[in-house]
């Protein structure tokens, strides 16, 4: 009895290790796209985009309260491995993807406005899963992020 | 107690109350040639004695007793449940999103609304509308 236990409690250590190694290699890398769309929110004076999808745009106004929604830029990348790709929707903000473990899902981030560092993070992309990212106030309106994914 | 009248009696008794299968019927067989051959010692004797009474008394379900069934279940349980923990934990405790590091004066905070993940900086200076950004 103890001796099953013991050899159990170190099956539930040992193969979490071995055994997440092989899911994240199951898991790795089909090839996905990633869009990053940036969207300035106002109530006033902006043409509104009628693409957005109906979703997004509910999520949107409940998180930013304004009634447009206009696309300044869009620009995507194709990271399939180490080597970092860098989209530029605009002018302002760049976003460096990469992935660490090329057998891994998960990509770092960096996202940056005009050479300044804003932030650093890693995410799994999710098609369907969009990651809105506040940015800051323009004018009257405010600054979106939208990290989409697509898988190719 | 080996060797008794009352103790051969008892288990001529019991044996024929429930027939023996598997763990059972090795543990039966052993008392048996014990009390016969006088081999063992009291200690193991009652050991096994008490091993009996445990097994006749619990509820036979097919042909795993309670006994295996506490022996084989329980430690799988605990060690699945290990295995599941340690896959949760190395695989990043679910969070798909981390924020890492900020830049200077800047705040994040990551939350979920609707499908969306959210990353919710402040601390941005403002950009006034004569800069083009496009």
């Amino acid at each position: 009895m103890r001796l099953s236990l013991i050899t159990c409690l170190l099956l539930g250590i040992l193969l979490p290790v071995t055994g997440s190694e092989a899911l994240a290699a199951d898991v790795a890398s089909p090839s996905k796209e990633i869009v990053i769309t940036l969207y300035l929110g106002q109530n006033t004076e902006i043409q509104d985009d009628p693409t957005i999808r109906p979703r997004l745009r509910e999520n949107l106004v409940k998180l930013f309260g304004y009634s447009r929604y206009q696309r300044i830029g869009i620009d995507m990348v194709y990271p399939h491995s180490n080597s970092p790709v860098t989209a530029r929707p605009n002018k302002l903000f760049s976003m460096t993807v990469y992935a660490v473990n090329p057998a891994s899902p998960r990509y770092e981030f960096e996202l940056k406005l005009e050479d300044q560092s804003v932030l650093k993070g890693s995410f799994i992309p999710k098609p369907g899963i969009p990651i809105i990212i506040k940015g800051p106030l323009y004018g009257e309106g405010q600054l979106i992020l939208v990290v989409d994914t697509a898988k190719l | 107690m080996k060797n008794s009248e009352s103790f051969k009696r008892e288990l001529d008794l019991l044996e024929s109350e429930k027939p023996g299968t598997g763990e059972l019927s090795r543990l039966q067989q052993d008392l048996r040639r014990h009390a016969a051959e006088n081999e063992r010692s009291d200690q193991h004797q009652t050991w096994a004695w008490t091993r009996l009474r445990a097994e006749l008394q619990s509820p036979i379900t097919g042909h795993v007793s309670a006994w295996n069934w506490q022996r084989l279940f329980l430690p799988s349980l605990a060690g699945a449940t290990l295995i599941l923990l340690g896959a949760y934990l190395l695989s990043g405790s679910g969070a798909d999103l981390k924020i890492s590091i900020t830049g200077s004066d800047l705040y994040a905070n990551t939350f979920t609304s609707g499908e969306a993940q959210v990353i919710w900086v402040t601390g941005y200076n403002y950009i006034p509308s004569s800069y083009p950004i496009k």
